[in-house]
């Protein structure tokens, strides 16, 4: 069957479907959506080393339409990306239909057939997730089937094939040939405190959760030497499975989980068959006023893509959380830390303590520490426990958040971070980091509301120093003008100490949100949860639009 | 319950099914060697600061060694990737062109390096980009494939350099003819796969320009012939550059008129050869004549001037101003004409001597035979400058 007359029949059912759910003027019938434009007129500026630019307008758009009642859900995503913002990779360029779905529920079971997402566990051999920033979507078209026939119990099937960028345009995406990115999987999770009163009364929790996921890839030649002509014997079906447990009691938190993957050749672990395992240990506690958390995790060959020759951001199955903060001022961003998968072991700790009011150090309105460290080193040959000399990743925050009277608010961080550039970027050296942050905020009125930021970074590495600084206005709840300028005043030369500055304003009104800016900025990493992006330098005047119904 | 039960079970089979376990004793299977149809080009993009870009090159070398001059490598460092710190002029190996050429195939400033793409065709859907661990077998597939044209280059001196194409299909094909300037064996800036800096790294096959455009320029070939195509171009404009000559080869390439494939490539070293250039000769349906050669004629055809029998032996020779053509006739009863340029006829004696000079950069010649008994006849011609001979033996075998 062609994909032209299997893209009709899909559009045709839920063109009924739609018809029939309102035409019945059900109540329990919602109709929802959002439109979400990103665009830039872009300018050459050879000072910052912009791209040559084959279009003068680049934009990403996103349109979500989604239809809900008691039995039946759907939604669709169409996509528009001919001329893409900078910085994606070439496969991201396109325009269709990037997400369809229909799901049913009855009783205790629910499936979706069209383009899915799920994780299991923490992800850590399934993740299938959307997330713009970063061109990544990497559902499965397929299908996914929840059951809940017991209390405490959930099952999860799931297979299809993967979405890499545009894909799902073949004509065997579309008949559902397997023959290169099938994935499937299973999960079970049980919570045992469902059925025992005991820890129910006493506010206890216990989740055990086990998951596998297989992938199927027929064979590539891929030749390991030419003389004489040697090819690697590639497996077809890869699988992993992960295993998993949760406790709770009384504020405390435990998770402990391990992941294994079987003989995985591909281009990211030079053709190894060695298998991958990654363990992730995880304590936390909280009550009101304080709360600490512990992570240690080790993972070792743990890439798990449905294409074995897919490099950069596509195709990837699973995916590893960081162990890092998500920092949002820009200098403490500046150097991301992404998630190397040939092997890593990551720390991570956190304590947070908030002064009550009226006490000596919360003041009249209370105040908050938070203390921040992460450490990231390779692992080693030696043994399962050793790790490199080498550290890939440090960072030690400490972040004050005070509000000093009725109208003044403060948050201050300093952090001191190591960053590998050699090993996260590919190229560079080890760099060490001094930042300090000031952030103030005045609130004038119900109306009016004024932030101002600086920021300070200090390296003998790199690019040395920089200076940060941001003016925020937020006027009426609904418009906001911005002002900020990032300078390097530790360049290594005068020409090499830019400003990058930027004017915005955006205005909220009801559902819709657009926002206007003009400015450059620099080349750099954009990270989102380990998972990190080149963006190029870009000058130009930004436009986004965002509106949900 | 039973349902309970029936999808934990699913659950455990599915986990024991779905899985591949490859013993080490048989990771690695040994295949046989193929033989080549054709040339291959194998446009390499790198950037000095990619770590794995050394890996790619060894790689390319040996893919090239072993191909018994089947492959042919050329590296580009296109500007706009960024992998590639064109910023530092000193170890700059970008060239316009081959940002050119990187955008036609889709490349941007995130595309991962290093990758290659093989003689312009995609190899997937709207991908023409190769990793570089595919590059055995994509290059070991596209060998496989029958070619339409060939393209050889003689050895250029003095700013000359003359493609030979040969089409042996029976359709006349249009194409793009581009040439390349190609730079070996540049000393200069890499980053390594231990993350070192190597400032006299060995750079291979460094795409410098396009000498004649990005494109080239648009020519056709009739069917089952061959043609040559001279372009001539500033030996003293490309030392301007800061190109060392010694080291650079041109690469000649015929792109499908949709560039949607290369049809055929061949390449050739600039030497600094200041003598008499060597001339070329070619043989329609045989190709460039290396060496001395027989053909054996058995046919004959009606001349429609004379109206008499006549066998016919035709190609094209290039570059010689100068050329002499010694005859020797092991049968006597033969009329024949050899034509370069001019005409001469044969008198019948055993052997005869012309001198020519082409005016021309490339004369067809042709010589006629006129059987009066249909015997057996022999005639050899030995074509000669100052710095080059080769002898043609015609047979005429009825």
């Amino acid at each position: 069957m062609s994909s032209f007359l299997m893209r009709k029949i899909v559009f045709s059912i839920l063109l009924i479907l739609c018809y029939s759910l309102v035409a019945h003027a059900d109540s329990d019938i919602s109709f929802s959506g959002s439109l979400q434009h990103d665009g830039l007129f872009a300018m050459q500026d050879d000072e910052i080393g912009t791209e040559d630019y084959s279009f003068p307008y680049l934009s990403n758009t996103y349109l979500n339409l989604m239809l809900s009642s008691k039995w039946v859900n759907a939604g669709l995503r169409v996509e528009t990306m001919e001329a893409p913002l900078p910085g994606y990779e070439g496969g991201f360029k396109g325009s269709g239909i990037g997400n369809i779905y229909i799901q049913g529920k009855w009783k205790w079971g629910k499936l979706t057939i069209g383009d899915v997402y799920s994780q299991f566990g923490s992800g850590l051999i399934l993740r299938l997730y959307e997330e713009r920033n970063l061109g990544i979507d990497n559902s499965l078209r397929g299908g996914r089937l929840e059951l809940t026939p017991y209390k405490g119990i959930r099952i999860e099937a799931i297979g299809g094939k993967q979405r890499v960028y545009w894909n799902c345009y073949n004509k065997t995406a579309w008949n559902f040939n397997m023959s290169k990115g099938a994935v499937v999987g299973g999960d079970i999770e049980l919570d045992i405190d469902e059925w025992s009163q005991t820890m129910q009364q006493k506010g206890m929790t216990l989740n055990i959760g086990a998951s596998w996921v297989s992938k199927y890839e027929p064979q590539d030649t891929i030749f390991k030497s030419y003389a004489p002509p040697t090819i690697y014997n590639l497996p077809r079906w890869v699988g992993a499975a992960d295993a998993r447990v949760q406790f709770g009691y009384k504020g405390f938190s435990l998770l402990a989980e391990y992941a294994w993957k079987a003989n995985d050749p591909s281009a990211d672990n030079n053709f190894s068959y060695a298998h991958g395992e990654a363990l992730l240990l995880s304590a936390s506690y909280s009550r009101r006023g304080l709360s600490a958390l512990l992570q240690v995790k080790r993972s070792e060959n743990m890439a798990f893509r449905s294409d074995r020759l897919a490099r950069g951001n596509a195709a990837y199955i699973n995916h590893l959380p960081p162990f890092t903060q998500a920092h949002t001022y820009y200098l403490a961003d500046l150097n991301a830390y992404a998630t190397q998968l040939q092997g890593e072991w990551a720390f991570q700790g956190e304590l947070r303590y908030t002064w009550k009011r009226h006490t000596a150090m919360g003041g009249k309105h209370g105040t908050t520490l938070r203390l921040h460290a992460a450490h990231i080193r390779g692992t080693s040959d030696k043994n399962w426990w050793a790790s490199t000399k080498e550290t890939y990743y440090t960072d030690i925050n400490l972040e004050l958040n005070k509000r000093i009277s009725k109208r003044w608010y403060i948050n201050a961080m300093y952090m001191y971070q190591t960053f590998n550039a050699q090993v996260i970027e590919g190229h560079g050296e080890l760099i060490r980091s001094h930042i300090v942050v000031a952030d103030v905020k005045y609130v004038t009125s119900d109306k009016v509301e004024m932030r101002a930021e600086l920021q300070y970074l200090f390296s003998r590495q790199d690019e040395g120093q920089w200076l940060y600084a941001l003016y925020e206005l937020s006027l009426f709840n609904d418009l906001m003008i911005t002002v900020s300028d990032m300078y390097n005043i530790g360049g290594t030369d005068i020409s090499s100490r830019l400003n990058y500055y930027m004017v915005a304003a955006s205005y909220q009104k009801g559902a819709h949100n657009i926002s206007l800016g003009f400015g450059r900025s620099r080349a750099g990493y954009s990270c989102v949860g380990g998972v990190c992006r080149f963006v190029p330098a870009e000058k130009g005047v930004r436009i986004n639009y965002n509106f949900t119904f | 319950m039973r349902n309970t039960i029936n999808a934990i079970l699913f659950f455990l089979i599915g986990m024991l099914a779905a899985c591949d376990y490859i013993p080490p004793s048989e990771q690695l299977i040994e295949i046989d060697g193929v033989t080549s149809q054709r040339i291959v080009l194998l446009t390499e993009f790198s950037g000095i600061g990619c770590v794995n870009c050394p890996t790619a090159q060894d790689m390319a070398d040996e893919l090239e060694r072993g191909s018994d001059g089947q492959l042919i490598v050329v590296q580009m460092h296109p500007a706009t990737n960024a992998f590639t710190f064109s910023a530092d002029k000193e170890y700059d190996y970008t060239a316009k062109e081959a940002d050119i050429y990187y955008s036609f195939f889709g490349g941007t400033a995130t595309t991962p390096f290093p990758t290659g793409v093989i003689d312009f065709k995609e190899i997937n859907n709207n991908n023409y980009f190769a990793d570089y661990t595919t590059w055995g077998s994509y290059i070991r597939s596209r060998q496989q494939a029958k070619t339409q044209l060939s393209v050889s280059l003689q050895s250029i001196t003095n700013g000359k350099a003359v493609a030979i194409i040969e089409n042996s299909t029976d359709t006349d094909i249009d194409f793009q003819l581009i040439f390349w300037l190609v730079e070996d064996s540049i000393s200069g800036r890499q980053l390594m796969p231990d993350g070192s800096v190597n400032d006299n790294y060995l750079h291979r096959h460094v795409f410098r320009e396009a000498l004649n455009g990005a494109w080239g320029t648009k020519q056709s070939i009739l069917k089952q012939s061959s043609d040559n195509y001279r372009f001539n171009f500033s030996e003293t404009d490309l030392k301007t550059k800061g190109y060392d000559l010694s080291h650079c080869r041109i690469v000649a390439l015929a792109v499908s008129a949709d560039m949607s494939e290369l049809l055929a490539v061949g390449q050739a070293k600039i030497t600094n050869n200041a003598q008499e250039e060597p001339f070329v000769l070619t043989i329609n349906r045989i190709g460039a004549i290396r060496g001395d050669t027989t053909i054996i004629v058995n046919g004959t055809q009606i001349d429609a001037i004379s109206g008499k029998e006549q066998m016919e032996v035709r190609g094209s020779i290039s570059l010689a101003q100068h050329i002499e053509v010694d005859i020797e006739r092991e049968e006597m009863g033969i009329e024949d004409q050899l034509c370069i340029g001019a005409c001469v006829n044969g008198n019948m004696q055993t052997s005869q001597h012309f001198e020519f000079n082409i005016s021309n950069a490339y004369s067809t010649w042709y010589a006629h035979y006129y059987p009066a008994d249909h015997k057996p006849a022999t005639i050899t011609y030995r074509f000669y400058n100052s710095s080059r001979h080769l002898n043609l033996t015609i047979r005429y075998e009825p």
